[in-house]
């Protein structure tokens, strides 16, 4: 029972792991959380519908999907964010926020707000340990292996290989690459291809574990993945490895918690809040810490000069 | 003779929602455009008002067929008997601010010491939270069926007072209120304060302001007014439903502000009803245009749609809104010398 309830974690966390490793992605280089993020996957899992129309072939039809949504991140990179470089965290931000509203909505206006399903028919469940755990194939170990892959390649891209090298140098300090002789701009592309290649592969895994596609499927994971992200420490990919694996087992671990106590496990979209909020009080910088621009004060300081406003009187 | 029913619809779809945006949005104004606070839960604080406003003025109903039932507080206020829902709408409404400042406290203590996105990831969070835990909460705020019949303030009196002329009204009356209220505080040396945190925390910090308190005050002030514009909310709906609060919401309620130009107190008064007007035009189209019935459906999403490009091409090419800040330049530059 509690193996099947581990398994399940996996599971989600293995979706929300490939969205968080292209939040922080774009956070290490462009600097800003890209609220559109969950958008860029549901932009994903639509054209792996549209595309299955063709192909009748989930594989093929996901991978199309891979270039479309990569495609719309240097789309946006070079309309939108490229102009918005100088501009601190925020303008990017709120700019994330109007891709977002304009990509949901226009795949609402287009496929509908009703709910759509890839039509795949789930075979039988397997048993693995002697029924200690029990699956269906695709629902859930296609999520797990694509998920295991993809992460695998985004980390030996990032340590071995040239690109990822500039990508990190990018991340550390923007003008000292610029000097070096790295050509900023491709890193950026290149940055958003790679997020948009892993958020389209989360969009169609997600469709494909959940079974319906929704405009606002990637929306709501959004908030498990800035979890998962802020928990394994922002800009660091293994923090977004680790983080998302906290994220996805407590909150499976939570459903087995409410089962025995008798919570209602509908508050389970509460547990990666709480994660959120314990990580920023108790450790800001995450599991895999690294410094995040600026001295952070603890909490007793700032606390007490909260005291001490208001001795001194509120306004 | 005045066409009422014109009247009628252009107050409660557009004037009435507008006046409450703008409360909102000063609020918002008050955390973003003079402090420089991103706040994405902007929902969150407002449906919590709703609600509180919500259970306030409506009696307790127990579950039954018709739903799970939900708190009601009004029967608390009986003794002030024609005044009773009155009473409890401004009960309602100071314990719908209380409850939504103490959560702005309670998410700003451990965020506002870090860099500006994790304040806006927080509350993002707690927006959808906040959302979720009304929905969830079955035997207080009715879970997915919400509370219903919420009536308005004034329905104790004649007839006239109980138009939506006169619920716009009085919304109206506490807009400028609270307008009057933010524009003496944003000038004063506190609100002075708050600009130089903005433009550069670690100077006003060398000039010995307590940034942080400053910061957690403009944070908790802004989320109270969401908080008291959402019990307005629910008693104009006249009913509070957890679907209503969405982060659509908080989106446009940010483009009001952006497009009014933060930090211009006036021009986001401006913003809300320019952006409400918008609102209230999707609404009406399909009686104006004979629209089909898929244009029906969809222009409530086109109308985010807008929503979205008028927020990236203002961040692009006019990000200091329509209606700029007023830029404070002394007309007696020669103070500066040390001449009085």
């Amino acid at each position: 029972m509690v193996v099947q309830f581990l398994f399940n974690g996996l599971v989600q966390a293995s979706i929300v792991i490939l969205g968080a490793i292209g939040i922080n992605l774009l956070y290490g280089v462009k600097k800003f959380a890209n609220f559109a993020h969950g958008d860029m996957m549901t932009l994903g899992a639509y054209f792996t519908f549209v595309f299955l129309g063709g192909t009748r072939d989930l594989l093929t039809a996901a991978i199309w999907a891979v270039f479309v949504v990569a495609l719309a991140g240097v789309v946006q990179e070079v309309l939108i964010y490229a102009r918005l470089e100088n501009r601190g965290p925020v303008a990017p931000l709120v700019a994330s926020i109007g891709v977002s509203l304009v990509m949901q909505n226009s795949l609402t206006t287009y496929f509908g707000p009703a709910f759509l399903s890839y039509g795949i028919r789930y075979p039988d469940n397997w048993v693995f340990f002697g029924g200690a755990i029990s699956n269906t194939p695709i629902r859930d170990l296609v999520p797990m292996a694509v998920a295991a892959s993809a992460t695998t390649a985004t980390v030996v891209l990032l340590k071995y290989t040239k690109l990822g090298k500039a990508m990190r140098a990018t991340a550390d300090n923007r003008d000292l690459a610029r000097v070096s002789g790295v050509n900023t701009r491709v890193v950026y592309w290149m940055t958003w291809i790679l997020a948009g290649v892993l958020a389209s592969l989360s969009g169609s895994v997600l469709g494909v574990s959940v079974g319906t596609l929704a405009p606002s499927m990637g929306a709501t994971l959004l908030l498990t993945m800035f979890a998962a992200v802020i928990v394994g420490g922002i800009g660091s990919t293994t923090g977004a490895i680790l983080g998302s694996l906290v994220v996805g087992l407590s909150q499976s671990l939570f459903f087995l918690v409410s089962l025995v106590s008798g919570l209602d496990p509908r508050w389970q979209i509460a547990v990666p809040f709480a994660l959120l909020v314990a990580t920023l009080l108790v450790k800001p910088t995450g599991l895999v810490g690294r410094p995040i621009g600026g001295e952070i004060r603890p909490l007793r300081t700032e606390i007490a000069e909260m005291l001490k406003g208001i001795r001194r009187g509120l306004f | 003779m005045v066409d009422l029913s014109l009247v009628t619809d252009l107050s409660r779809a557009w004037i009435a929602p507008a006046f409450i945006f703008a409360i909102v949005a000063l609020g918002l104004n008050l955390q973003w455009g003079h402090t420089g606070l991103f706040n994405a839960g902007v929902a969150g604080f407002f449906g919590i008002g709703a609600y509180i406003g919500a259970i306030f003025t409506t009696p307790a109903i127990g579950p039954g067929p018709g739903g799970p039932g939900h708190l009601g507080l009004v029967s608390l206020f009986a003794i002030f008997t024609p005044y009773t829902v009155l009473v409890g709408f401004l009960v309602g409404g100071i314990a719908a601010m209380v409850v939504s400042g103490l959560v702005g406290l309670l998410i700003a203590i451990p965020t506002l010491r870090l860099r500006a996105d994790y304040l806006a990831i927080a509350t993002l969070a707690l927006g959808a939270i906040a959302v979720e835990s009304i929905r969830n909460s079955d035997p207080v705020t009715g879970g997915v069926y919400g509370i219903l019949r919420i009536p308005r303030p004034w329905e104790f009196g004649q007839d006239v007072w109980r138009t939506e002329l006169a619920f716009a009204i009085t919304a109206g009356v506490i807009v400028l209120l609270v307008f009057f209220l933010i524009q003496r505080a944003t000038r004063a040396p506190w609100g002075r304060a708050l600009k130089a945190i903005r433009e550069d925390e670690d100077a006003a910090l060398a000039l010995g302001k307590n940034t942080y308190f400053l910061k957690l005050q403009a944070f908790v002030i802004g989320a109270a007014l969401m908080g008291g514009a959402g019990a307005l909310f629910a008693s104009l709906l006249r009913v509070a439903v957890p679907d209503s609060f969405t982060p659509a919401l908080t989106f446009s309620i940010w483009t009001m502000v952006i497009v009014g130009g933060s930090g211009n107190n006036k021009g986001v008064i401006v913003g809300a009803f320019a952006l409400t007007f918008l609102e209230y035009f999707t609404l009406r189209a399909k009686d104006w245009f004979n629209l089909s019935s898929f244009w029906d459906i969809r222009i409530f999403y086109l109308r985010l749609i807008a929503i979205g490009l008028l927020l990236i091409a203002l961040i692009l090419f006019r990000p200091a809104g329509l209606v700029p800040e007023p830029r404070k330049v002394t007309k007696k530059p020669w103070i500066l010398f040390g001449r009085r």
